[in-house]
């Protein structure tokens, strides 16, 4: 009976030991490194927006980055808390697709006195315009129809504002596109595509420059000649 | 009457004690439930992180900032908790000067324990700025 009871307490032991072990590991995932990892997941995503939204250069978006190291350093009381990073911004404002970007890579050390965590990820901004239409000749004007369509990283996303400029043949000038003089038509798909159709003093092929600014107010500018 | 002299049962009462006391003894290995007061405080700065972050993730936490709209800020925190819990939200920028100018709060200040949570905001708009919060949490009984 003695042998008996012997084998069942140490049954027992090792199942309190065991919970106890994985309890303590839950724990110490859960309430400590993990709210480190995302806030900075959340902080270093919305510098990269802030600092395309305000066409910041790569030189400015590190300032900022620095910044938020130095600020991040002092979050916690009970950790150490280190934010490395390698970022860069990068637009292409030229011929269609125009694309505005910045991308970081960012590692996340988390210092307490029981434990070290560390965690890297890559974050990426990115808004992308394609542009594409065609001409059509009536009288003495052409009416041009240009579909554009605007990307996030996640796909399709909506625009806050669209400006359409095409170019004057005669003196090579940008001239804006607006209701009054162009009978401007926008047609909004709701899902990223924008259908627009305006009246341009022009003959032949049509150089034309679509802007856009996305719901993040990050600017995007794309030019296509139309045929 | 005769009694019968039988000693062979004395060794059983005993082994049976031992193991009684064995079994009884790994009681004392079980660990004793955990201070409801921790878990509680636990329980309430995880609430106001996963709050705050869940506002954060999208811009929206710092357009409230930047719009001044504490009255709508506290009703988001307030519809984050139930009702039992009592907070205090204080929005900071980067040189620890108080942003809001009224109190961003669920009531008066209560007497209960307060556990209090720090967390870094940085704006997505063009200005870049970062908002350094702090959202104090109680339980009111």
């Amino acid at each position: 009976m003695i042998i008996t009871a012997l084998i069942i307490t140490l049954m027992l032991i090792s199942t309190v030991d065991y919970v106890l072990e994985t309890e303590n590991k839950t724990i110490s995932i859960q309430t400590t490194a993990e709210p480190y990892f995302s806030v900075a997941e959340i902080c270093t995503r919305n510098t990269l927006i802030s600092a395309l939204a305000n066409n910041d250069s790569t030189e400015a978006l590190t300032t900022s980055l620095e910044t938020l190291s130095s600020i991040l350093h002092n979050y916690s009381y009970d950790a150490e808390f280190d934010l490395s990073f390698s970022a860069r911004t990068w637009t292409s404002w030229g011929e269609d697709p125009g694309v505005s970007s910045a991308y970081g890579i960012f590692i996340v050390n988390v210092s307490e006195s029981s434990a070290n965590y560390s965690s890297t990820y890559e974050t990426n901004v990115t808004t992308t315009l394609c542009i594409n239409g065609t001409c059509t000749v009536e009288a003495s004007d052409e009416t041009v129809n240009v579909m554009c369509t605007v990307y996030d990283e996640n796909g399709p996303t909506l625009a806050n504002r669209i400006a359409i400029l095409y170019q004057n043949q005669t003196d090579r000038s940008w001239l804006t596109v607006d209701q009054q003089n162009n009978n401007l038509e926008t047609v909004d798909f709701g899902n990223g595509t924008y259908d627009i159709s305006f009246s341009a003093y022009s003959q032949g092929p049509v150089n034309v420059s679509v802007q856009i600014n996305d719901l993040r107010d990050i600017f995007v500018m794309a030019n296509a000649t139309i045929y | 009457m005769r009694l019968r002299k039988n000693n062979k049962g004395q060794m059983r009462v005993i082994e049976a004690f031992f193991a009684s006391i064995l079994l009884f003894s790994i009681l004392t290995l079980v660990p004793a439930p955990r201070n409801a007061g921790d878990t509680s405080n636990q329980t309430l700065i995880s609430m106001g992180q996963n709050a705050l972050m869940s506002l954060d993730s999208n811009g929206y936490l710092s357009g409230l900032i930047e719009n001044e709209s504490w009255i709508t800020l506290g009703e988001c925190i307030q519809s984050a908790f139930p009702p039992t819990v009592w907070f205090n939200l204080t929005v900071f920028d980067q040189n620890n000067t108080v942003l809001n100018n009224i109190q961003i709060s669920s009531g008066s200040p209560v007497n209960e324990e307060i556990t209090s949570l720090d967390y870094v905001c940085v704006s997505q708009s063009p200005n870049y700025s970062i908002y350094l919060i702090q959202l104090q949490l109680a339980v009111v009984s």
